[in-house]
């Protein structure tokens, strides 16, 4: 009885709650808690669970405290002490009926239960701007937010634009070399070190946090860093050095040279964290392997070339993804390289994306069409490299 | 253990309670009540783990929310009554067990 009142009322109160505030005073931030108060004393009522129903309560209390009309605060209190309630009768119900609560499917449902409000928000904040993305790119529209009634269909207009424009071949081109040059100096670097670092040398640990050190540090400080210390013209370091011996300083920043620089300064970042991944994946090999090839006869650099290279190709493969994702979304050093206007030099596809759909001077023309389509057609060459290497490299992990 | 615990939180809620009033704001006023109210049903019912669960859940929530319109001193104050809260909530229920497991937890 106890369990039956109190759950329709623990489920009626905050849907009740969220209807008089959005009809008197409009959509608050309590609606969400209300919502989420009645899921859980459904779920609660449902499966008999008192934890559901204890979230139900946190949830109603979340909601008396961000509502705000008197009445439908009241009611929220009405709610929390109803959830109280079928919590208790949920309690009682389980000790009257022990038989009938199997621990296996109450887990099962609580998984969905506790599940559920990540999924939608999931669903709601990634594939909801995904799709609309999509159906941007062949429309076309006066800015990002503009409702749909205001799109007009473009069909491909928008990629054939894209691809017949200097700026986006060149940042396309700028991001193949980020990818390529600096792909296999960041890789070839990342397995020396994770080589150096397992073979078994003194102040691992250190050698270890030291490398992965600039990975910690944000990414503006360390742009800051490289163009203020090292590549300064006047006082950096590798200028210094070059007085030092007399030569002519270089203007490391020049159009043709802040490319390199750019990259220079991002594999300097980059490198710890591949490192690390592919430290873990080494330790998972098996000593058996390298005392067997010992024993055989093998030399430390034929161990590397025949045991440890090829039981790496899992790893390289997760290495090379989380590379190319990380080259496409590259933005934030291209934009500390070129802070006031892009330049051809460093632009990559993010900052044309960027530039496209808020342009910076007064005389451009945003075009959210055309800036969805350049991030459809990155979600495009990623996938294409990712399937590309999934079936150019097999995975042979070790069978133990 | 149970009686001290129950005198901690109900003290803290209630002290809660009645700095709620400043700014008068109906909010802040019925949730600090809830709490009350959630101190007073552990003491009735010591043998449900889950309310005294609740208690804290709730009592760390009301330091959340109300945080932003707070002064530091203000702030300071709503943490030491939360952390009373919750030791009191968890004194209640050491003291639950003592009585009904002879001291011995699941």
């Amino acid at each position: 009885m106890i369990l039956t009142v109190s759950g329709i009322i623990a489920i009626l109160m905050p849907v009740l709650a969220c209807i008089l505030q959005i009809v008197f005073a409009g959509f608050s931030l309590g609606c969400i808690p209300s919502v989420g108060a009645a899921v859980f004393a459904v779920l609660a009522f449902w499966r008999k669970g008192p934890t559901l129903a204890i979230v139900s309560v946190l949830l109603a209390f979340v909601q008396i405290c961000t509502l705000n009309i008197v009445l439908t605060v009241i009611i929220a209190v009405i709610g929390a002490v109803a959830s109280i309630f079928l919590m208790l009768g949920c309690e009682k119900w389980r000790e009257a009926h022990p038989e009938l609560t199997d621990p296996k499917a109450a887990t099962k449902h609580m998984i969905i239960g506790f599940i559920l409000p990540c999924a939608i928000s999931l669903l709601v904040m990634y594939a909801y701007p995904v799709v609309r993305t999509f159906f941007m790119s062949f429309f076309d529209m006066p800015n990002i937010t503009a409702p749909v009634s205001e799109w007009t269909f473009a069909g491909l207009g928008k990629y054939v634009k894209i691809f017949s424009s200097q700026s986006f071949i060149r940042s396309l081109q700028n991001m193949l070399m980020i990818w390529f040059v600096g792909g296999i100096i960041t890789l070839a670097l990342a397995l020396l070190f994770a080589v150096i670092l397992t073979s078994g040398i003194r102040f691992k640990k250190f050698f270890r946090a030291a490398i992965y050190m600039p990975n910690v540090i944000s990414a503006v400080a360390l742009a800051t860093m490289w163009i203020q210390y090292i590549f300064n013209q006047q006082y950096g370091m590798l200028n210094s050095i070059i007085k030092f011996f007399n030569g002519t300083p270089i203007n490391w920043l020049a159009t043709d040279m802040k490319f390199w620089a750019m990259l220079g300064s991002f594999i300097f970042g980059a490198v710890g964290y591949y490192m690390l991944i592919f430290i873990s994946g080494i330790e998972k090999i098996p000593a058996d392997l390298y005392e067997a090839a010992t024993i055989d006869g093998a030399n430390k650099a034929q161990q590397a070339f025949k045991i440890t290279f090829p039981l790496l190709k899992g790893v390289t493969k997760t290495n090379l993804t989380f590379w190319t994702i990380n080259t496409a979304t590259f933005y934030l050093w291209s934009k500390m390289f070129s802070p006031v206007d892009t330049e051809a030099s460093v632009i990559v596809p993010v900052m044309y994306l960027y530039d496209t759909a808020f342009p910076s001077k007064g005389n451009m023309r945003a075009d959210a069409g055309a800036a969805a389509a350049v991030g459809i057609v990155l979600a495009i060459i990623i996938l294409a490299v990712y399937l590309v290497m999934n079936k150019l490299i097999k995975d042979d992990d070790v069978e133990l | 253990m149970g009686i001290a615990g129950f005198i901690t939180a109900l003290a803290a809620s209630a002290i809660s309670l009645i700095i709620s009033f400043i700014p008068v704001q109906l909010n802040n006023i019925l949730a600090a009540l809830f709490l009350v109210i959630l101190s007073v049903m552990c003491y009735m019912m010591p043998q449900r783990t889950s309310l005294k669960g609740c208690l804290i859940g709730c009592s760390i929530l009301f330091v959340v929310f109300r945080f932003v319109y707070m002064s530091l001193i203000g702030r300071v104050l709503y943490i030491i009554l939360a952390a009373a809260i919750i030791a009191g909530a968890i004194m209640m229920n050491t003291g639950s067990q003592n009585t009904t497991t002879g001291g011995k937890t699941a």
